[in-house]
């Protein structure tokens, strides 16, 4: 008999692992059922860490902090977020300075955007490449905030 | 007059042949995260230097990788007491050298491996003058003494490993072994009653043969489970040796030369080893070595290692790792009197760092060899005593490594 | 029996040895800030090559919309380290492309075909979950400098040089070969039409019509209008084939397809 509690000790020890996820998306709805348009339970934010408990096909049914609800499961990740583009950012950053820094890894996105004047020379005027453009279009780009609440809300205007 | 007979004997056409004569085993730290261990890697083995220590932990290295260099630099210092005169004898030596370099290549369920590993490596320059030894019942007024001397050990190959199920790996490295031993030594004495004596020797040994190395690993959860078998078997060994003597009392100098056939026999080395991988941050490990030898005058013998890792973060780790380097030499007493006889058990304690990156890891690392015990230095075929001397040896290697990952 | 039963339950134990042995060092994450800077340089100047070869469509409330909807995705289902960025470009040809660092385009031909908003936010999805998915980065080994000690000592020992701009270059030619000529793997590709449909049923919207769109894309390929799609992307058939599979265990689709909406920014003049 003790050899077969042994074994299940070691089976059990190695089966027990509830599934743990992250939010992966800004803000996410704990739905009373699985699917959109059921009750909010709550709203949860990127990077909350929840704990599966149920699956019904592609959603996924899970408990944060007391709560439980239903969430597709295109919006849990097994691993935490990389933090956002703004942590990335160091408005700070002297970009003037055309000087190859190589000091740390953690430059900015900006200085990436902006690295022209520092890097080489990679950009060639020559049609190849239209940097007016692609300035252009990044000036294109939309709050997050807006962007959001735009989508959520089909009755949402520009 | 014994006293005198002692130190031209000392300097005897055999004496130095003991030194290095495959007496010991883990004179070779090789790996930059093995040697930090102390070299209890058996049950680890997973990275280029798993080739050596045991061939079945390649299945378990990180992807394809070539490790760098190994680069070591050793110092030696052995002291013999009170053997000139009264004094004590000290020789030194240092090394620099490579002694490793691995690459494997995963395909599948197979790893490949190819390495060059250093196992041995003695290089020696001696230049001794000693003047007005007085204390002598017959006085000398200069000896003067040279010696040059490397042996070196390589052995080079490939090497295979495999999984056999989910939790025990096989694997095997057959190398081709290599030895070659050069040594030349010159005296000269000049006696205070204008006498003198000289000799110039010289010794070549060249050895050729095949090493294979084996190993299992089993692994259970944390914890792995390592059994080894090498064995080295030598095709061909030749030794040549010149010597030049002027006597004492001749004027003219006496020639001699000798050639043959030395072929040794290596030891079969059966290995167990542990490691217990407590956490991702805490690894440590044990060895243990068993030599049955079966060449006149050795012993069957033992050695033992334990070693741990422990990773300060994702990028640093520490290591230390104590091992024992017995000798496999009978004890003095054990053997003819005619033939010279070291006989001394060494220990070792190794620190190290590991700095990881991205795709390469650089190690450095410390060795400590310790140990005291009893040489017969002289035979006594032209003397009346056979009387040991105690001796120490300290070694202190600096190693450092470097392994990169695709 | 019993045995048998006792040795499948040991088997279940001991499989896990691999995960021990692991040491932190050796738990690396997938990609860092330096990799995702690496990138997004990259992406900027594969978004400007695209640009050097297409025009931006000047509807500037059309660019507006799909910027807007872009952004609410990106937050949605989109990594947070980047910024993602929409333009349309004037080509008959019906086709999205997405580029390293979130630079996303989308052919005003196919915004042509499009009948609804879900059909929009559908082929956004599709292309923010290749963005997502990092496969050009990968082919490419786009990666972030390592400045460490190490790497410096390990190049110094192992010799190992980079000519930044040749790489650079060639990596350049290669990104766009892949987006217009080869196309990244087919098996991703129908897990990006399966990501966009997950999008639209999260959001409550009709992700039939997304398929209906795949539809709508198959017969205008028959008239000519995708040259580069077809080239780059599994048969349309194999598309909707495989989502259709995959919808098989699903519910009834909603019907919401955002129409009013759509009809007053999306139309392409």
């Amino acid at each position: 008999m003790s050899k077969y509690i042994i074994v299940f000790t070691f089976f059990f020890c190695s089966q027990v692992q509830a599934s743990v996820y992250f939010i992966k998306s800004a803000k996410v709805d704990l739905l009373s059922a699985a699917e959109k348009g059921s009750d909010v339970v709550a709203t949860l934010e990127r990077d909350t860490e929840v704990k599966e408990l149920d699956v019904d096909r592609t959603w996924v049914k899970v408990e944060s902090d007391g709560k439980a609800g239903w969430v597709s499961k295109i919006f849990l990740s097994k691993k935490k977020s990389m933090g956002t583009s703004q942590s990335l950012l160091d408005t700070d950053e002297d970009l003037s300075s055309s000087a190859r820094k190589r000091a740390s890894a953690l430059t900015s996105a900006g200085a990436a955007r902006g690295l022209r004047a520092g890097s080489d020379q990679l950009y060639q005027e020559d049609g190849e490449e239209n940097l007016a453009a692609l300035k252009i279009m990044e000036s294109w780009k939309v709050d997050d905030e807006v962007g959001l609440e735009f989508l959520m809300n089909p009755q949402g205007e520009l | 007059m014994a006293k005198l007979i002692k130190i031209f004997l000392f300097f005897s056409f055999y004496s130095f042949a003991v030194w290095a004569d495959g007496l010991y085993h883990k004179n070779s730290l090789i790996g930059g995260r093995a040697s930090g261990m102390g070299g209890a890697y058996k049950a680890i083995s997973d990275d280029a230097s798993g080739a050596f220590y045991n061939p079945a932990g390649l299945v378990y290295s990180d992807g394809d990788s070539i490790s760098g260099s190994a680069n070591s630099y050793v110092s030696t210092k052995s002291t013999y007491k009170e053997t000139i005169g009264n004094r004590d004898w000290e020789r030194e030596t240092d090394n620099l050298l490579p002694n490793f370099f691995g690459a494997t290549k995963k395909f599948g369920k197979y790893t490949f491996g190819f390495s060059y590993v250093i196992t041995d490596y003695m290089k020696e320059n001696q230049n001794q003058v000693f003047q007005n030894l007085d204390e002598l019942a017959d006085p000398i007024d200069l000896f003067a003494f040279n010696l040059q001397s490397e042996d070196a050990t390589y052995l080079i190959g490939p090497s295979l490993a495999m999984e056999l199920s989910e939790n025990l790996t096989f694997g095997v490295s057959l190398f081709y072994h290599r030895r070659v031993f050069r040594r030349s030594q010159s005296q000269l004495i000049q006696f205070g009653d204008g006498s003198d004596y000289s000799s110039y020797q010289n010794l070549s040994k060249r050895e050729r043969g095949f090493h294979l190395r084996t190993g299992l690993l089993y692994s259970l959860e944390k914890h792995a489970f390592a059994l080894t078998l090498s064995k080295a078997v030598m095709q061909t060994a030749i030794a040549d040796s010149q010597a030049n003597t002027k006597e004492r009392n001749s004027s003219a100098t006496d020639f001699g030369r000798r050639a043959d056939v030395d072929r040794p026999k290596y030891p079969y080395e059966i290995g167990l080893g542990y490691a217990y991988f407590a956490s991702p941050y805490l690894l440590v490990s044990a060895d243990f070595d068993y030599y049955l030898h079966s060449e006149e005058n050795r012993r069957n013998m033992w050695n033992a290692a334990v070693g741990a890792e422990y990773f300060l973060n994702s990028t640093y780790a520490l290591r230390t790792g104590f091992y024992t380097n017995n000798t496999n030499s009978r004890k003095p007493s054990e053997i003819a009197d005619e033939i010279p006889v070291e006989y001394m058990n060494m220990y070792g304690l190794t620190a190290g760092i590991g700095i990881h990156s991205k795709s390469s890891t650089i190690s450095l690392g410390v060795n400590y060899g310790f140990g005291s015990g009893d040489a017969r230095i002289y035979s006594s075929e032209n003397s009346a005593s056979t009387e040991t001397k105690r001796f120490e040896r300290q070694i202190l290697g600096f190693l450092i490594a470097a392994d990169y990952g695709f | 029996m019993k045995w048998l039963l006792l040795l499948l339950m040991m088997s279940q134990a001991f499989a896990s040895h691999q995960q021990y042995r692991k040491r932190i060092s050796q738990m690396k994450v997938e990609y860092d800030e330096a990799d995702v800077l690496a990138e997004i340089k990259f992406g900027r100047e594969l978004a400007a090559k695209i640009l050097g070869k297409y025009q931006l469509l000047s509807d500037q409330k059309l660019q507006q919309y799909v910027s807007t909807l872009g952004a609410g995705l990106a937050q949605m289902i989109g990594r947070p380290e980047l910024d993602y960025h929409f333009a349309v470009i004037v080509d008959d040809d019906i086709n999205a492309y997405a580029g390293p660092g979130g630079y996303i385009f989308i052919t005003s031909g196919a915004i042509a075909l499009m009948k609804n908003e879900a059909q929009l936010i559908g082929v956004l999805a599709h292309e923010i979950a290749h963005v997502n998915k990092r496969s050009v980065v990968k082919k490419l080994k786009i990666r972030g400098d390592d400045d460490s000690l190490a790497a410096g000592l390990g190049v110094l020992i192992g010799g190992a040089t980079a000519s930044y701009r040749k790489a650079l270059e060639s990596a350049l030619d290669k990104a766009f070969d892949l987006l217009f000529e080869e196309g990244i793997s087919m098996k991703e590709e129908l897990l990006a039409d399966y990501l966009a449909l997950l999008t639209l049923q999260a959001q409550g919207l009709n992700w039939q019509s997304y398929i209906d769109y795949l539809a709508n894309m198959d017969k205008a390929i028959a008239k000519g209008q995708g040259e580069v799609v077809q080239k780059t992307h599994p048969p349309t058939s194999e598309r909707i084939d495989s989502l259709n599979r995959h919808v098989k265990s699903w519910d009834e689709s909603p019907k919401e397809v955002n129409q009013t909406r759509f009809k007053k920014y999306g139309k392409v003049n």
